[in-house]
């Protein structure tokens, strides 16, 4: 079987599902970050599938890295952001910081 | 008193420059005192009660220094005028000009003829002495400095009054011995009855002050200052003074003011309120005014007679005459040295001196001149009568000097207006001596004033006794002291005049009639006062001797718990107006004049039981007081004696110069109503003795006053005129203002209460509206957003997932309407 572009795609979009679905549902802030990474490399795959089999050249791919520095550079405030959180509510679940609400 | 009218010329005036010290002084003095007398006094550290120490010093030197220096000045202008020649001692001083309308120019200014200096001597004179007698008698009083700011304040008003050149500022001065009258009769406000004797004696002079002012405001209309021009006003003169009236814009300066009146005959013509301009046209003849005030009427009455008896209704007031005399009596609620100075030698004589400046005035009115002798005749032998038989010592004195201002009246109203005066003055000295004797008596008997509860004094009291004794022997009508030679002279001018009127008619037999009125006051006179020297002075001492620890257990207890409030329950009044039972009874209860002194221990304990002689600076004055009584009859030595005019008719005849014809009398007559006059009095001398000499014939007073007893009550209850005037005045007063209470409480708190219903209904009607209506409005908008509000917050959950949701949906319904739009 010839793998095309849609099959690419489809890993993409279930990735990006995948991840939106954790995000929306996990209720551990470390989870909802992991489902971010998810959604990142659902994009990812979608900048390399599409740099290969439309635009050609490597741009795309160089994209994706960007990505992988970015994600790795937002997990890191993620991360600091989820001890502060921790920190002043004593637990990392995400519906206990609804401070906003007032 | 003979002038030939054709002599008289405008007075001739020496403007001089320091007349206005002399009440400056007194009112320096008084300001002084009433703004920083309480710090002075309390300056070294001295409780409120204490005696004489160095802050009441401090507070007495002002006093006395302010007076002493207003009498230096006195003497100095005394001097002056008396330099100048007889005929032009006129000494004025203008301060500012008061008042400028078209031809009326008021100023503030002082003027001294002979009359007004005799009384400004006597006010400063007299009034020093008194000053000095208080710090006697004053020495325990706590509000010592309130006291001597008064008794400044009344002397700064009273030279005023003397000395004013106008009705304006003499009436400034009749209106302020009032007000320093009432403030120091009230002078122990705290106890009811005295404060209401200072109520009394304010509103009884209202009376007596509205019809002076009414009095005063028809002579300016008669001499031609109306708003409306009058026919034949002044006739002889070439000008109508209401025109000039009207144009107020045509004079605002008194250069304008003068430009305006063109002299008629060297005179000024036409409405004025000064004495002096005023006496200048009525007795130049040439001027024509006397004419004119002498033809004028008003409702057919004389229009001078009006006027006269208007300013004699305000003389009745202050001057203490029938019927407004009720007041005095009562003033002696102050303390006795306000009665010797205000009620005695000063202000009551304020009547007198009105009448004897307006001279010119009263003498072209018989009938005026005929009823101020009569009422002077009836009011003096009426207040000698009450002074039979009272017991308190003050209210004898009081009664004497009603009668006496009587006697002056008799004399200014029957012409004889040297010897009023001169009544004026021997009056101001054995008065002022007997009043602050009796005080000196009171202060030594531990504030006792019934003279049943004296006796004997003439042993603990000598110098009181002596001079006491001196005046009296002056007021009863002996030669040998003032007294007789001022009132016999009134007698004789009385017995003599015939020119008298009543009604407009002339009526020759008043003039005898007062002096057979006059004779028998006279022989009152002298036996009441003798009655008092004897009650007083003579047999044993009857009072407590235990006193300074009985009384003050008894009486004085609630005075010794409240030490400085005066416990007005301790009083009892022997002179109860409104119990006649009463008075049947000789022991009645007696005054408790509780002075509001310290009444504790410590006072008791000081004086002990008996009576005791005041201190220095009361016998001093005392002395220098009796000395004056006698020593003042040089002034009036009879012309039958010497051969010259008495020594004051001679000074003040300048002044009085009203034209009275007497009838020459024989020389025997003369000598003969004199011996009446003498006689009169010994045989009020001998009764007294007789009675009251060493209190000895008790008995048979007491049966004769069992056998006399209606009588005796009606005089002691003094012929009941408080109750008259309870009856006749005051009880018409109170049904009027109860009807006019009715009237205000029913009808205009009804109409207001009215008003008052019906703006509410109105205004309940206006809140229905706003409430329902627009407040409605108003609340549904607000509960509008607010229940917007409430169900949209629940969108706000603060969770970041369900933001997400939203997100996630938002951007599914925009992929749907990407894709199912066309």
């Amino acid at each position: 079987m010839q793998i095309s572009l849609s099959h690419f795609l489809a890993v993409g979009a279930l990735l990006f599902s995948f991840g939106l679905v954790t995000v929306a549902t996990r209720r551990n802030a470390v989870g909802v970050l992991m489902g971010v990474e998810l959604i990142l490399n659902g994009a990812n795959i979608n900048f390399a599938a599409f740099n290969h089999y439309v635009v050609g050249g490597i741009s795309g791919q160089i994209f994706a890295l960007f990505v992988i520095v970015l994600a790795a550079a937002e997990a890191a405030v993620g991360l600091a952001i989820v001890l502060a959180v921790f920190q002043t509510f004593k637990t990392i679940d995400v519906r206990a910081a609804d401070l906003m609400r007032e | 008193m003979e002038h030939a009218t054709s002599e008289l010329v405008p007075v001739v005036v020496s403007q001089v420059s320091y007349l206005w010290l002399i009440p400056l002084f007194p009112l320096i003095g008084a300001t002084i005192n009433a703004v920083l007398g309480w710090k002075l006094q309390g300056l070294f550290g001295e409780k409120p009660g204490q005696k004489g120490g160095r802050g009441k010093q401090l507070v007495h030197s002002i006093a006395v220094t302010a007076m002493a220096a207003s009498f230096a000045v006195a003497v100095y202008a005394f001097f002056q005028l008396k330099a100048l020649p007889s005929e032009d001692r006129f000494l004025q001083q203008t301060l500012w000009n008061m008042l400028t309308a078209g031809r009326l120019s008021v100023d503030f200014a002082f003027a001294l003829d002979q009359l007004s200096m005799m009384m400004v001597l006597i006010v400063t004179g007299v009034g020093t002495l008194i000053h000095v007698f208080s710090i006697g008698y004053m020495a325990e009083e706590p509000a010592y400095w309130r006291f001597f700011s008064y008794l400044n304040l009344f002397i700064f008003a009273m030279l005023l009054l003397v000395m004013g050149d106008n009705f304006a500022v003499m009436f400034f001065g009749w209106e302020g011995v009032g007000l320093a009258s009432y403030l120091l009769i009230a002078f122990w406000y705290q106890d009811k009855e005295k404060a209401a004797a200072g109520m009394k004696a304010f509103v009884v002079n209202r009376f007596g002050d509205f019809g002076f002012i009414v009095g005063l405001m028809l002579l300016f209309w008669g001499l031609g200052g109306a708003w409306q021009a009058r026919p034949g006003v002044l006739r002889n003169t070439s000008y109508t003074p209401s025109a000039e009236l009207n144009t107020m814009a045509a004079a605002t300066t008194a250069a304008q003011s003068a430009a305006l009146a063109p002299p008629v005959h060297g005179v000024k013509v036409g409405p004025t309120m000064n004495f002096r301009e005023l006496r200048d046209q009525v007795v130049i003849e040439a001027t024509g005014v006397k004419e004119h005030l002498v033809n004028s009427t008003v409702w057919g009455v004389s229009l001078l007679t009006l006027i006269g008896m208007l300013l004699f209704v305000g003389a009745m007031g202050k001057s203490a005459q029938l019927p407004l005399y009720v007041w005095l009596p009562d003033a002696m609620a102050g303390p006795t040295p306000v009665s010797a100075l205000i009620h005695a030698a000063t202000m009551v004589t304020a009547g007198v001196y009105m009448v004897a400046r307006l001279n010119f005035l009263f003498v072209l009115s018989p009938s005026a001149m005929g009823w101020v002798a009569l009422i002077g005749a009836v009011t003096a032998i009426f207040a000698a009568s009450i002074g039979f038989f009272q017991y308190d010592i003050k209210k004898v004195l009081a009664y004497s000097t009603v009668s006496q201002l009587g006697f002056m009246f008799i004399g200014v109203g029957t012409g004889a207006y040297w010897a009023g005066v001169y009544h004026l003055l021997t009056h101001a000295f054995f008065k002022a001596t007997l009043f602050l004797g009796s005080g000196s008596v009171i202060l030594g008997c531990h504030h006792e004033q019934d003279m049943r509860k004296m006796g004997g004094l003439q042993k603990y009291m000598p110098v009181t006794r002596w001079t006491y004794l001196i005046a009296t022997v002056a007021i009863a009508g002996f030669p040998v002291a003032n007294g007789f030679f001022s009132k016999d002279e009134i007698l004789w001018k009385a017995f003599t005049s015939h020119h008298l009127a009543l009604f407009g008619t002339p009526t020759p037999w008043l003039g005898p009639a007062i002096y057979v009125i006059g004779l028998i006051a006279a022989t009152g006179t002298s036996f009441y006062m003798y009655r008092s020297y004897y009650m007083t002075f003579t047999g044993e001492y009857r009072g407590d001797t235990g006193h300074g620890d009985a009384h003050a257990a008894v009486a004085h207890a609630p005075a010794a718990a409240a030490k400085v409030a005066h416990a007005p329950a301790a009083h009892g009044h022997a002179d109860a107006h409104a119990a006649p039972a009463h008075g049947a009874h000789a022991a009645a209860p007696h005054d408790e004049h509780d002075e509001p002194d310290a009444h504790d221990d410590a006072h008791g304990g000081h004086h002990g039981g008996v009576p005791h002689e005041s201190p220095w600076q009361i016998t001093v004055v005392l002395a220098i007081l009796a000395a004056g009584s006698v020593l003042t009859l040089f002034l009036g030595i009879p012309m039958l004696w010497s051969h010259v005019p008495p020594v004051l008719e001679h000074w003040l005849e300048p002044v009085l110069l009203a034209e009275v014809h007497w009838p020459e009398m024989p020389h025997a007559m003369e000598w003969l109503f004199q011996g009446l006059g003498v006689l009169a009095a010994t045989v009020g001398f001998v009764a007294a003795r007789a009675v009251y000499k060493d209190n000895r014939n008790e008995q048979a007073l007491l049966a004769m006053i069992e056998r006399w007893k209606g009588v005796w009550t009606t005089v002691f209850n003094k012929y009941y005129v408080d109750e008259l005037y309870a009856a006749v005045v005051i009880a018409p007063f109170q049904a009027l203002s109860r009807g006019l209470s009715w009237f205000d409480g029913r009808i205009l708190d009804g109409l207001v209460n009215l008003a008052g219903t019906v703006t509410r209904f109105v205004a309940s009607i206006d809140g229905a509206i706003d409430r329902y209506l627009v407040d409605g409005a108003v609340n549904a908008v607000a509960s509008i957003t607010q229940g917007a509000g409430r169900s949209l917050r629940h969108l706000q959950t603060g969770r970041i997932q369900t933001y997400l949701y939203g997100a996630l949906g938002g951007a599914l319904v925009v992929v749907l309407v990407n894709f199912l739009l066309p």
